[in-house]
């Protein structure tokens, strides 16, 4: 036991000198206040063409717009399906008289990791994943680290908790930064907002029986909850293929192209059913909280956290497997 | 083995990730059970919740609120203005002040549908309370029935309803904003080329004649007529449809509504 966690106090502070994190914490401080911006002057435009900042206009409004949409022939029938679960929520806000997206620190933040999760937040987690066992073959220091008294297992699975350590604090420092940044342009209140979870999608119809309205930090919490697992099973596969793939740039390239056709894929996979056993369709599984329509018609909860888990579990099962056995050449 | 600084920062990151990982476990968790069984979930009271705005703020200036069906909508103009967005972009060139714009209307409307959301959508409502012109059309769609069979037969069926609920519409429209301008669009014929005998062009006057008996005890509606402008050939001014006007169409409509709001020589605002 006293080995493991002098491995992960290891692993730990290897990764944090490789300055890993801090790039990723760079990053974010350059990433949020552009979209600070972008989001600052959608809310301005909106001010400057309907001259008035009620919700309930603004909110009426746009279903008036996505219903010229939904009539247009135009408008391909996927994005017909989204457009008309956007309609019959928009109108249950109105009736509730909730407000589903006033502006202020913590409803950007909560946006911000919705729209994060398929792309952006997982090119972090890589960052630090992906290359936590290739970097050291590439280097040479494998061989010192399993040249020690340890168990192999011992030595991956310490990497594995690093992993997890720094993929919980990309999380964290995501939702911190996002609300410190943005909460100089929008304000810092917003924490007991109302908000509304618990439709119900069949097929295109939403149903409301079942609808509550909770605090927005509840919200926030769960949202950042579950952003925190699809992060996970995205390190748990990175740190496979850095066993599995000697360099550090196959590896990358190899996550990279596979995340990347999988935002490709969710804007044109309903007519394709299988792909829905894909980890990268299943990525956002903060839509069922907010009851927006899945990638794939169907698709539930339950269903993306088995389709993540099997993912994560065959990719450490595959790495263990691999690692314990593979011979370490120079 | 390692320095004292590497155990404060190794110290410093466990302690953290620790606590962020329960937390952002217990949000998994909390979120699985709200998704999968909602109705299990501890929910706030509802008079505790804050929904009123508070800060609601109406820019100084002119607030033009559409209203109706594709025409109002502008479909056909391959420019996407229709005469409404014309107008809009008229008034902000003749005022100094800002001219905002909410566009409500929706391909298809018919007067029950624009009734109806008159009465219950209370974003729409919001909306008609501030403005100071509203410009609309509707009716068209009760009448006939676009890519069915055009008969007037039918449409004199549907008119006494569809009068009856327009009738309602001016009333509520003035009750919600007694004091914006409204302009309503009247019909015109696109068929006339069809039409020799001169029946639908009769009957769509009728109509429009009806609608303006409807508007007289309202001050603030002023039906506008749009008839003679796609006369004698309506071909130039139509869209690929041969129903909805193009952007020549719509020009002209824009002209005729921009001359109603034209002051009587000076400056000053119209409103």
């Amino acid at each position: 036991m006293g080995s493991l966690y002098r491995l992960v106090q290891n692993e730990t502070l290897k990764t944090w000198r490789k300055k890993r994190f801090q790039i990723v914490l760079i990053l974010l401080t350059v990433i949020i206040p552009i979209f600070t911006y972008a989001q600052m002057r959608v809310v301005e435009n909106m001010r400057e063409q309907m001259g008035t900042n009620d919700w309930r206009i603004v909110v009426q409004q746009q279903i008036q717009d996505y219903t010229n949409r939904v009539s247009s022939p135009r408008v391909p029938e996927e994005w017909k399906q989204v457009l008309r679960v956007s309609i019959q929520k928009l109108n249950y806000h109105l009736e509730q008289n909730i407000d589903p997206a006033r502006p202020n620190a913590v409803t950007f933040t909560s946006q911000f990791i919705d729209n994060a999760v398929n792309l952006f937040l997982p090119l972090m987690v890589m960052v630090i994943a992906a290359d936590l066992v290739s970097a050291e073959r590439v280097s040479g220091t494998i061989k010192l680290l399993l040249a020690r008294p340890v168990r192999r297992w011992k030595v991956l699975f310490s990497k594995y908790i690093a992993m997890l350590i720094y993929t919980s604090l990309i999380v964290f420092a995501t939702i911190l930064l996002c609300y410190l940044i943005s909460g100089l342009a929008f304000g810092y209140g917003g924490w007991l907002m109302p908000v509304m979870v618990g439709f119900k999608l069949v097929g295109e119809e939403v149903f409301t029986d079942q609808v509550r309205v909770i605090e927005h930090w509840q919200y926030l919490l769960m949202q950042a909850g579950l952003v925190w697992f699809s992060c996970v099973v995205v390190g748990c596969i990175s740190l496979m293929l850095s066993v599995l793939v000697r360099g550090i740039a196959a590896g990358m390239g190899i996550m990279l192209a596979m995340l990347i056709a999988g935002t490709i894929l969710v804007n044109m996979v309903s007519a394709w059913e299988s792909a829905k056993y894909f980890f990268m369709v299943n990525l956002r599984t903060t839509l069922y909280l907010s009851g927006s329509m899945p990638p794939v018609p169907g698709m539930t909860l339950p269903f993306s956290l088995a389709v993540l888990t099997v993912w994560a579990a065959l990719s450490v099962l595959v790495s263990f497997l691999v690692f314990t056995r593979q011979d370490i050449y120079s | 083995m390692h320095s004292p600084s590497s155990a404060r920062i190794w110290r410093a990151i466990a302690f953290l990730s620790l606590i962020v990982f329960f937390t952002l476990a217990t949000g998994f968790v909390y979120a699985v059970k709200t998704v999968v069984m909602p109705a299990h979930v501890e929910t706030s009271k509802p008079e505790e919740i804050e929904t009123e705005q508070t800060d609601i703020i109406k820019a100084p200036g002119v607030t033009i609120v559409t209203l109706g069906d594709s025409l109002t909508k502008g479909t056909g103009d391959v420019s996407g203005r229709g005469y409404a967005g014309m107008v809009r972009e008229w008034l902000s060139e003749q005022l100094d002040e800002p001219v905002y714009f909410i566009p409500f209307a929706v391909n298809g409307y018919r007067t029950d549908q624009l009734l109806q959301a008159i009465r219950e959508q209370q974003g729409l409502v919001a909306a008609l309370k501030q403005a100071d012109l509203i410009l609309m059309t509707i009716g068209g769609n009760d009448l006939f029935t676009f890519g069915e069979e055009v008969t007037v037969e039918k449409a004199r069926q549907n008119m006494p309803a569809t009068l009856n609920r327009l009738d309602a519409i001016f009333a509520e429209l003035a009750r919600i904003n007694p004091r914006a301008r409204i302009l309503y669009l009247a019909l015109y014929n696109p068929f006339i080329r069809l039409d020799p005998s001169g029946e639908a062009s009769l009957f769509v006057q009728q109509f429009n004649y009806e609608v303006f008996r409807l508007s007289v005890p309202y001050n603030t509606i002023t039906v506008v007529p749009t008839f003679d402008l796609f006369e004698p050939d309506p071909a130039p001014f139509l869209a690929s449809d041969r129903f909805h006007p193009n952007e020549a169409g719509y020009a002209r409509i824009a002209q005729r509504v921009t001359s109603l709001l034209l002051p009587p020589g000076g400056d000053e605002s119209p409103f």
